[in-house]
């Protein structure tokens, strides 16, 4: 499509969903300021939706990189409203009990700093100051910055992003800059990692690494928009750094993918296993190709560790690919590292579908990489959910491409999230145990599975956050609370913050449950109960309610305990969870809001035998 | 090549391509402030791939005079 007809396109385009699919078929980091201006009307004139409220904040102007960042979000299904506060007020603005900044109740804060205006003897006459001056400087602007980024953390209830400083191209004193006592480039490496040691254990003040991010772009003159208008970035820096932004958003929203789905045949080797024969498929050191196939699969291993499952949907026989697992043990990747491999001649949307239901994770959660352009036709259209990203024709390009996806970001990677990695592949063996034994009592008996309930402490707050925000079926009242906000529920007594940690012979599964309970003079009201979809149906679930029913009356005193059912799209599974539990159904709303209550003297604890309960003690509960 | 001048300013400023003229100028078009007008000079740079000087960039200040500095860039190419 040519820029012409793709204006036209978006003049005309009716819909979100119809601006999503022009912009779809374009690489975001190639837009141009002219079809980011054509695609920011589009979303003015159809009003998108705001999922994310945006504050950019700094000592330059932002522009135009608000405006990059909203298309950005249109391509991955986020309408972002952005506030740009005048340039050089930011403390001004996060002080004031009435600012611009404040009211507008930002999900995101962005911070940038140009060091010609901080501190502009170090931009202009880096040479010119003594060891000394240059020391001062860098505490005195690591102090600047760390203030600016705490309070806007105290203040919005957002992440915070804070811009660290791009080296400059050409230092003052050249190559001779390297055998300074502490040279220019050395100065800001150093107070770029201060700035990533300082914020690393925050979980609401994230550096973002606009050194690296406009990297690439040092070259290009950029003084010319800065003398004009005090804009500091390049134009063709914007789309990568709305592109890191984007990251961002999608960890902080929970929208992160749990599952990569792999073709095998030219996506993961080069060749046809079921012809070329397992020695024949290309991977590995001989050809540059098997060397782009195999560095491909050390890209997707990464992803191992990252916490995201790996899925096979394959045209194949069973048996080709598993000899080629089992033979090729000179390839990155084994069998045993896919948590579920779908491996047949049924079409392709209905194998990734099945990768879906044998994971119990949403098709939105999956993403799919196949070579084949038909193939992503074909899921794109029955699995319409399932992002299904252009592969680049050449394999050379498959490992920096998976690389540069922002489909998997999270905001911090746990020991938590490896667990469940490999809870996932003992959850196929679990399955397999079902089909063993006799009744599901037996099933669940030979589990072995042990359950310990606790106060979320400061460790916690992160896994809480994201379960939170990722717990679609299984959450009573689908509530996503921020960061902050779940850091402000430990700190206050009228509140309980619960969480469950469960593991069973096959291993840990880590966090998989949440509740919050909240004081109300008589009464408490369970503002959230939730359970990770994994965890379900082995009756975790009613350990958790047993816990919270001794809770109310043992801990709080209280006479009733009240709840709520919230219907969502997804969240079926718990609708009936409260009356089972013994609730009493008060109303039922016309959208299908349910509210309940139990008085705490007829609360019992429902039977569990077969699961192990270890409630910690400083919750105040005799047993759950 | 005014015409692509046009549609960019169009594009940029939000109106028809047909309600731009010649003489729509920074001082005329009431959104045609200094962000603005970067836009469109960026959008000129990328689509007709030259480079603009900042004192042509401050100097052009209608449709004329942006179609004048893309000629007079082009030019020294």
């Amino acid at each position: 499509m040519d820029a012409q007809e793709f204006a036209k396109r978006f003049r005309e385009a009716a819909s979100v969903v119809e601006l999503r699919e022009i912009l779809g078929a374009r690489d975001p980091l190639g837009l141009t300021a002219r079809e980011i201006a054509v695609a920011g009307r589009a979303a003015d004139r159809l009003a998108v939706p705001t999922d994310l409220r945006v504050a950019f904040m700094g000592t330059h102007t932002m522009a135009p990189l608000p405006a990059y960042f909203r298309v950005h979000g249109i391509i991955h299904g986020l309408g972002i409203e952005c506030l740009e506060t005048p340039y050089g007020q930011y403390m001004q603005q996060l002080l004031a009990d009435e600012s611009e900044v404040i009211r507008f109740e930002p999900h995101l804060v962005m911070l940038s700093m140009a060091m010609r205006q901080v501190a502009p003897e170090i931009h202009n006459r880096f040479s010119s100051l003594s060891p000394d001056a240059l020391q001062s400087a860098r505490e005195r602007l690591l102090e600047h910055v760390v203030q600016a980024a705490e309070l806007a953390a105290r203040r919005t209830s957002g992440v915070v992003l804070v811009a660290n400083f791009p080296r400059p191209a050409y230092p003052a004193l050249g190559i001779a800059d390297a055998k300074q006592p502490l040279g220019e480039t050395e100065f800001y490496l150093r107070l770029n990692l201060e700035m990533l040691e300082r914020f690393r254990d925050s979980d609401r003040i994230h550096v973002l690494d606009v050194d690296r991010l406009v990297g690439g772009y040092r070259s290009e003159s950029t003084e010319r928009m800065y003398f004009i208008a005090k804009t500091l970035w390049p134009e063709s820096a914007c789309n990568p750094l709305a592109a890191e932004l984007s990251r961002y958003a999608i960890a902080a929203t929970g929208r992160t993918k749990k599952c990569l789905v792999l073709d095998l045949d030219n996506t993961l080797w080069g060749g046809v296993v079921g012809e070329d024969g397992p020695r024949g498929i290309v991977v590995g050191p001989g050809s540059p190709a098997g060397e782009a196939y195999e560095a491909f699969q050390h890209a997707v291993c990464s992803l191992l560790d990252r916490g995201i499952m790996l899925g096979v949907c394959s045209k194949n026989n069973p048996a080709d690919v598993q000899e080629a697992f089992r033979l090729r043990t000179d390839m990155p990747l084994s069998w045993d590292d896919f948590a579920f491999g779908e491996v047949g001649w049924d079409h392709k949307a209905a194998g990734v579908k099945r990768v879906a239901q044998a994971l119990n994770i949403g098709e939105d959660s999956l993403v799919f990489l196949d070579d084949n352009p038909a193939e992503r036709v074909v899921v794109r259209g029955i699995a319409s959910s399932v992002a299904v990203p252009e592969l680049p024709s050449d394999p050379a390009d498959y490992a920096r491409f998976l690389a540069s996806q922002v489909f998997f970001e999270k905001l911090r990677v746990k020991s938590d999230d490896l667990t469940r990695v490999l809870d996932y592949g003992a959850q196929q063996r679990r399955e397999q145990l079902r089909g063993e034994v006799g009744t599901l009592g037996q099933y669940l008996a030979q589990l072995e599975t042990e359950v310990e309930i606790r106060a979320a402490s400061k460790s916690d707050l992160a896994r809480v956050h994201e379960l939170f925000n990722k717990t679609n079926q299984f959450n009573l009242t689908t509530r996503r609370y921020s960061i902050a906000d779940v850091e402000s529920f430990t700190g206050q007594p009228q509140y309980l913050l619960g969480v469950l940690i469960a593991r069973d012979r096959y291993g840990p599964m880590g966090t998989v449950g949440v509740f919050l309970l909240e004081a109300e003079q008589a009464a408490v009201r369970l503002d959230s109960f939730l359970m990770s979809c994994r965890a379900l149906g082995r009756g975790i679930e009613t350990t958790g309610m047993n816990c919270v029913k001794a809770l109310v009356a043992q801990r709080f005193a209280a006479d009733r305990l009240l709840a709520r059912f919230v219907p969502t799209a997804k969240n079926d599974p718990a609708k009936n969870f409260l009356s089972e539990q013994g609730f009493r159904q008060l109303e039922l709303g016309e959208d299908g809001t349910a509210s309940y209550e139990a008085d705490a003297a007829a609360l019992r604890p429902l039977p569990c035998d077969y699961l192990k309960v270890s409630v910690d003690p400083q919750l105040g509960v005799n047993q759950a | 090549m005014k015409e692509l001048v046009r549609q960019l300013v169009a594009d940029v400023l939000g109106m028809d391509p047909g309600e731009v003229s010649d003489e729509l100028s920074r001082d005329t078009a009431d959104n045609w402030d200094s962000l603005n007008h970067l836009r469109i000079v960026t959008a000129i740079e990328q689509e007709f791939a030259v480079s603009l000087s900042m004192h042509d960039i401050q100097d052009a200040r209608d449709v004329s005079g942006l179609a004048e500095i893309v000629t007079r860039a082009k030019g020294a190419q």
